[in-house]
C-alpha cells in the first residue's frame, strides 16, 4: 500500500518549486494561497489546492515574466473559472435530470 | 536530432539585441500558453517559443548555440554533435535540471544532466529531482463516501542506459473516505525516478468523482429529484426514497410545486465542515399516455378548479 499525503510543508514546497522560503511568504500575503490555519505546527503547512496554485504561479512568473501582483489577479481569475465551470458542470447535469 | 532553429522559432534576426528578443518571447508565450490557449499544438509551440528563449537570453549559451548553429543548421540530414563542442562546452553552465518540457535538441546541449550521461561521469552535484506527475483518478460516489483501495497504473520516464525510456508503474492506494471531486491526494516519491530516492518526483491524484446515476453532488449536500404525479403532488404522499445509505421515509406536503426542495438532514455527504443533507427536488410529471376516463377525469378537474397559472401576463 502506498503511502498518501493531503498536505504538503513550506519547506517541501519550496524544495519542489525550487525555491526561496520568501517567494511563498509573498505570494501568501497576495493571497495566492493560505497555510491551513489551525495547523499545530510551527511550519507553515498547505492543503494541495494551494501547493498546485503556489506552483501555477511559479510557473506563470518564469514563463510569461509577470510580477507577483499580476499573477495574483490571473490566479483569481483561474479560481473564479474553475469554479464556475464546477457550478456549470452541476447545473448541466441538472438539467439533464429535468429533461 | 533535428537541429533547432531558435531566431526562426522567434521569428527574429540572428543580431537581436536582449529587448528584441524579451519583447518577442513575451507575446508569443502570452499567445501559446496552455493555461490561455487551449488550441491543438498551442503547448507544443509555446515550449518550442520557452526552449528558444531559455537559449537565447543568456548570452553564453546563445554564444555557444550561435557556434553550433553555425556548424549544423545547414544539414538536411540528421543534426550531430560538433566535434570540438564537449570541449568549448566547459564553462558554460545551465544550472537547472533537465527540463523534460524542453526537447532532446535543447537537453543534449544545454543540461548538465545530459552531459553528464554523455560523459559517463557521476558527479555529485549532478543530482536532480524527478518530474512531478498528475492523474485523473475515477472515484464512484460510494467510494467517497467509504474510502476505497484503488489499483492504478501509469508509466513515468526513467534514464535506462543513458536513455529515457518509459517505465510502467502499478500502485495500490488508498482513497481516504470524504473525498471530492477535483480534489488531490499526493504520493510522495512515486513520481518520475531522480538520481537517488530522496529525489523521485511525486504523484498527484486529482478525483474525479464519477457522476451517480441519482445523485448530484452540490458542496457536502446530495440532490435527488423525486418525480411525482400531479395528483400525489396535489394530495401529498409519504414515499420511500434512495439515499446513500439504504432508503428513508418522506413526507410529502399536499399542494407542492415542481422545482421545491425538501430537505432530509444528515443525509448527504460527511466534510470537513459537517455532515451534508440530502435535498429532494419535486418534478411533476404527467403521464404520458391517457385513456378515455383519465382523459374525462382531467376534463371535470378543468370545469372545477379555476385557477389560472398565468395571472403575472395580462
Amino acid at each position: 500500500m502506498t503511502d498518501i499525503s493531503l498536505h504538503i510543508s513550506v519547506n517541501e514546497l519550496c524544495e519542489i518549486a525550487g525555491i526561496e522560503k520568501c517567494i511563498i511568504i509573498e505570494m501568501v500575503e497576495y493571497g495566492i494561497a493560505a497555510p491551513i490555519s489551525d495547523s499545530q505546527d510551527s511550519e507553515w503547512i498547505f492543503d494541495l489546492e494551494s501547493a498546485h496554485w503556489i506552483k501555477k504561479a511559479i510557473k506563470l512568473n518564469q514563463q510569461l515574466l509577470i510580477d507577483w501582483v499580476a499573477i495574483s489577479l490571473v490566479i483569481d481569475l483561474m479560481k473564479e473559472k474553475k469554479k464556475l465551470e464546477q457550478e456549470n458542470k452541476l447545473l448541466k447535469a441538472r438539467l439533464n435530470r429535468i429533461d | 536530432m533535428k537541429f533547432k532553429d531558435y531566431y526562426k522559432i522567434l521569428g527574429l534576426a540572428e543580431n537581436a539585441d536582449l529587448k528584441e528578443i524579451k519583447t518577442v518571447y513575451r507575446k508569443l508565450a502570452v499567445k501559446y500558453h496552455p493555461d490561455k490557449n487551449p488550441e491543438p499544438g498551442a503547448e507544443e509551440k509555446f515550449k518550442e517559443v520557452a526552449e528558444a528563449y531559455e537559449v537565447l537570453k543568456n548570452e553564453g549559451r546563445r554564444a555557444e548555440y550561435d557556434k553550433m548553429r553555425r556548424y549544423g543548421s545547414g544539414s538536411s540530414e540528421g543534426f550531430n554533435v560538433p566535434p570540438d563542442w564537449q570541449s568549448s562546452s566547459g564553462n558554460k553552465q545551465y544550472q537547472s535540471n533537465e527540463n523534460d518540457d524542453f526537447s532532446d535538441f535543447f537537453n543534449s546541449f544545454f543540461s548538465d544532466r545530459a552531459k553528464s550521461r554523455r560523459h559517463s561521469q557521476a558527479h555529485s552535484e549532478d543530482l536532480f529531482k524527478g518530474q512531478d506527475f498528475e492523474m485523473e483518478l475515477p472515484v464512484f460516489l460510494e467510494e467517497s463516501v467509504s474510502g476505497v483501495t484503488k489499483p492504478i497504473e501509469y508509466h513515468v520516464p526513467a534514464p535506462i542506459n543513458g536513455q529515457l525510456t518509459k517505465i510502467k508503474k502499478s500502485l495500490n492506494v488508498k482513497v481516504p473516505k470524504g473525498v471530492k471531486d477535483s480534489e488531490r491526494i499526493r504520493l510522495k516519491g512515486q513520481g518520475a525516478p531522480g538520481s537517488n530516492h530522496k529525489l523521485n518526483g511525486d504523484l498527484y491524484l486529482i478525483i474525479r468523482l464519477v457522476p451517480h446515476p441519482l445523485f448530484d453532488v452540490q458542496g457536502s449536500n446530495l440532490l435527488l429529484n423525486v418525480p411525482l404525479t400531479p395528483w400525489e403532488a396535489a394530495l401529498g404522499i409519504k414515499l420511500e426514497i434512495p439515499t446513500l445509505d439504504g432508503k428513508v421515509k418522506l413526507n410529502i406536503p399536499a399542494n407542492c410545486q415542481s422545482g421545491q426542495k425538501l430537505r432530509v438532514k444528515g443525509k448527504g455527504l460527511n466534510s470537513k465542515s459537517g455532515q451534508g443533507d440530502l435535498i429532494t427536488v419535486i418534478k411533476i410529471v404527467i403521464p404520458p399516455s391517457t385513456t378515455d376516463e383519465t382523459k374525462q377525469l382531467w376534463q371535470q378537474l378543468a370545469e372545477v378548479e379555476k385557477y389560472n397559472p398565468r395571472t403575472e401576463w395580462s
